[in-house]
């Protein structure tokens, strides 16, 4: 495992195909190595798909050759007489035999030169060495100067953030909720969304809780006897939809974190991340003991028995469900 | 009409897929009053519910759960008071699409938190207008101080009419268990 990341520049080819070729890329090469999608303009790029057509073109001939970097010709034509070591692939793509051979022979050879000159780390340990990020790191991404922001890790680009929108544009070849310490984030420039898919749009709060949520120790945390309450209730994703609702529930009604963990029966650490990822979008609030609404109902003889109906009547619609 | 001891109500706009929503749960086939849309000002669609969409599922004891989709224009508002009497709760759905949308948010929201404040908004048709922002709906039940779950999906996902299924039984669960 290493820590690294390819920037690959994509020129003069549609869309279609461009989505296409970006998403192969990403199911062939190794997931430990990040892609960074990027232009021929871009002054650190390590490899150039270009439509053949373009090839000759000095400016690509003098980026290739002054760069000295593998490049990949895509052709048109109906004949197919493609080959990894011709540098040439035709589309559409049939067989992913000779991409798969291009980039074992001529991308990835490549690169294992130039990483044979880097210390080689597990991404674990990589992790470990980087600082968890404050609360504040994420919070303070919705006050950035520019409204167009990109968050980058040791993968590449995970997306562009509008936070005035309150929208994401992914990057559409990485898992949706994938990252870790190394997240940075800077103001995004027009020539950045090469990087994301505009075909989707998330919407932010919900992407953003979802990313958090979705690695545990990215964040601090915070105590547990302190009091919480939600400002709105976040879409949960489908995996953690249970668990999600509940926490949502207890909370959008004040609640402490110790109590929650109690009453749900559930970890501790899970809660504190919950109210971590959900301050770090703005979405909870601290408050009082006596602001909390969350489990107040008094408990006698008459409510324990209607208690145990309706557990009853929730536990066959749930049953029902499947939930 | 069959009124069952347990009841959901879908609620909301003309067009935004109650009767869809309905038929993606029910295990019979939907009953749906359906007629040729007149009011194309409204809504584009062809044809629009006029009565009372019902669906309905059985739960392991045996007991019916009835799945009520409320016709979607104003002048049949008189059904709905009878309808959500006594319901689980009510799942709104509002198109996205419109061009008020929460206008429309706020005409069936303040009609039906009478009748009820277990309430479950879907925001349908997101991608047919990505133009407007979905933090919208948020923003305008926070300044009112409404914390009702609002969703965005698609009511032809079953998924994602589960989903607000399933945050109506969360809610009262932690209410009351």
């Amino acid at each position: 495992m290493n820590n690294q990341c390819i920037n690959i520049a994509i020129s003069g080819l549609g869309l279609t195909t461009s989505d296409d070729l970006k998403i192969r890329l990403r199911k062939i090469l190794p997931t430990n190595i990040g892609i960074n999608w990027t232009s021929v303009s871009d002054q650190n790029i390590n490899c150039i798909l270009i439509n053949e057509q373009f090839f000759e073109n000095n400016n690509i001939q003098n980026i290739i050759q002054n760069k000295n970097i593998p490049y990949l010709k895509i052709s048109k034509h109906s004949e197919h007489k493609e080959s990894a070591e011709d540098n040439l692939l035709c589309i559409p793509i049939y067989d992913e035999f000779t991409l798969k051979n291009w980039v074992n022979i001529k991308l990835l050879h490549k690169t294992e030169i130039e990483q044979s000159e880097l210390s080689q780390i597990s991404d674990d340990e990589a992790d470990d060495q980087l600082e968890i990020k404050e609360i504040d790191f994420f919070a303070a991404l919705f006050h950035h100067d520019s409204r167009k922001v990109i968050l980058n890790d040791h993968l590449g680009t995970i997306a562009i953030i509008d936070h005035h929108a309150h929208l994401a544009w992914l990057e559409a070849t990485r898992e949706e909720y994938q990252t870790d310490r190394s997240i940075h984030y800077t103001a995004a420039v027009t020539a950045d969304f090469i990087k994301v898919s505009r075909k989707r749009q998330f919407n932010l709060e919900n992407w953003l809780f979802n990313l958090i949520w979705k690695n545990p120790n990215l964040i601090t945390v915070p105590a547990a006897d302190k009091y919480y309450r939600l400002k709105f209730w976040i879409q949960p994703n489908e995996l953690d939809k249970k668990l999600l609702l509940q926490l949502s529930a207890c909370f959008i009604s004040g609640a402490e974190i110790q109590h929650v963990s109690d009453k749900l029966n559930i970890p501790v650490a899970t809660v504190q991340h919950f109210v971590a990822a959900n301050l770090a979008i703005h979405n909870a609030e601290l408050i009082s003991a006596k602001e909390s609404r969350f489990d107040k109902t008094p408990s006698d003889t008459e409510q324990t028995e209607e208690k145990g109906i309706l557990k009853s009547f929730f536990n066959k619609l749930k049953n029902r469900f499947k939930f | 009409m069959i009124i069952q001891k347990y009841k959901i109500v879908f609620a909301g706009s003309m067009g935004a897929g109650k009767t869809e929503a309905i038929k993606s749960l029910s295990e019979i086939p939907v009953l749906a009053t359906e007629a040729f849309n007149t009011d194309d000002r409204s809504h584009k669609k062809l044809n629009t519910t006029v009565g009372i969409d019902y669906g309905e599922v059985t739960l392991d004891d045996g007991s019916k759960v009835g799945l009520y989709g409320t016709p979607g224009q104003g002048r049949f508002d008189f059904m709905w008071g009878v309808i959500c009497k006594g319901a689980i709760g009510t799942i709104l759905l509002i198109d996205h699409s419109l061009a008020t949308p929460l206008d429309e948010l706020e005409y069936y929201l303040n009609i039906f938190k009478q009748y009820g404040e277990n309430i479950v908004i879907g925001v349908t048709h997101i991608d047919d207008d990505m133009n407007k922002p979905t933090h919208q709906y948020r923003q305008w039940l926070m300044e009112r101080n409404l914390n009702l779950p609002v969703f965005f999906i698609d009511a032809r996902k079953k998924s994602d009419v589960l989903l607000l299924l399933e945050t109506l039984i969360t809610t009262l669960e932690v209410k009351y268990l």
